[in-house]
């Protein structure tokens, strides 16, 4: 059913209704040979639309891993058995082959950076869930005015490449999330820390408050962001 | 590249961010270093770099990507605008090639913090 296939779960991250795993791409050299027991039709054809191969193996990584996570949690009896829909906005959804709701999932969210693909998958009592990777890198220190709220440099060192990319991963998972874009303003978005169970809440100032949590793994941060029924 | 320093013709005593109209040349200049910015970043030949090309789909950017180009740019021309509201114009405009990120490019240049101030009078 899964074609040797190695899904790495990220236990940190995990919590009640929130089952997250991860592919490392590099270690699939031949994924793509194995799309077709993957995809569905209407897959398939977005597949074959994408042109950088780059992009195409962390495409087909992402639903491969959404598909065995489900399958491997008894959600969905195999790859075929659902299908990864998309809204106008561009929000995923695990859908059974006549397009309803896989039953038990109420939500999904999916993130690829370079070599690695993850899924989350949401289950009641979660309604809500984004997920999102990031490589640790200079490469947010020029887009720190443009995504940093003055409030996130009491909870976070937002001169070090390490924060910023958790700053940013948390608040892209939060727009996943709650299902925005760009249009809520990362910079609105900001993240404290619970003392009492050292766990992260992220939030706008008149949004829902989301639950997070983080892993770093190979210098990439992973963030998920989590929101109760 | 970000950061890179490029001379434009601007007198910026003169710029009035509420109506500031890019010439022909500025908005080609603009389409070039997008190009440029894009192959740079992305490791793909210019010259495979069209305005029809998508940037996610075939140059496999990601969604930083597009701050990073408008942070360039707002930089560059001296334009303050609330990363939201070009949230707000992206959700209005979905930018997906590198011929529709130069046109936001010129739009935001242009209007500055009257982004959407047409659009909302027209729709009202």
């Amino acid at each position: 059913m899964d074609q040797g296939i190695e899904l790495v779960e990220l236990s940190a991250l995990t919590a009640p209704g929130v089952e997250i795993a991860l592919i490392d791409i590099e270690r699939h050299p031949h994924l793509e040979d194995a799309a077709d027991q993957f995809l569905e039709p209407d897959e398939r054809a977005r597949f074959v639309t994408l042109r950088s191969p780059h992009r195409r193996r962390e495409w087909l990584a992402a639903r491969v891993c959404a598909k065995l996570l489900a399958a491997r949690k008894g959600l969905i009896a195999g790859p075929h058995e659902a299908r990864i829909a998309q809204d106008r906005s561009g929000r995923p959804a695990l859908v059974d082959p006549a397009g309803r709701a896989v039953t038990g999932i109420t939500d999904c969210s999916l993130s690829h950076k370079g070599r690695f693909a993850c899924a989350c998958l949401g289950r009641p009592p979660i309604a809500r869930v984004g997920i999102d990777i990031e490589t640790v890198s200079p490469r947010l220190r020029s887009l720190r005015d443009a995504f940093v709220n003055p409030s996130d440099a009491m909870e976070f060192h937002v001169d070090t490449d390490a924060d910023l990319a958790l700053l940013w991963s948390l608040k892209e998972a939060y727009s996943k999330a709650i299902g925005a874009g760009l249009h809520i303003g990362l910079k609105n978005i900001t993240s404290n820390r619970n003392p009492a169970t050292n766990s992260l809440r992220v939030r706008t100032l008149a949004g829902r408050v989301a639950h997070a949590r983080h892993v770093v793994y190979s210098n990439c941060v992973v963030a998920v962001c989590f929101i109760a029924q | 590249m970000i950061g890179a320093t490029r001379h434009y013709e601007i007198d910026i005593d003169k710029v009035d961010h509420m109506s500031k109209q890019l010439t022909e040349e500025e908005k080609s200049q603009i389409y070039d270093d997008i190009k440029e910015f894009l192959s740079e970043e992305l490791d793909v030949p210019a010259d495979q770099i069209t305005p029809q090309s998508k940037i996610i789909d075939d140059l496999n950017g990601d969604s930083m990507i597009y701050l990073e180009l408008v942070e360039m740019f707002k930089k560059r021309f001296d334009v303050n605008v609330e990363v939201r509201l070009i949230g707000q114009y992206f959700q209005r405009h979905p930018i997906y090639t590198v011929g529709e990120t130069a046109q936001a490019v010129y739009d935001i240049v242009e209007r500055g913090d009257n982004l959407l101030a047409d659009e909302d009078k027209a729709s009202v």
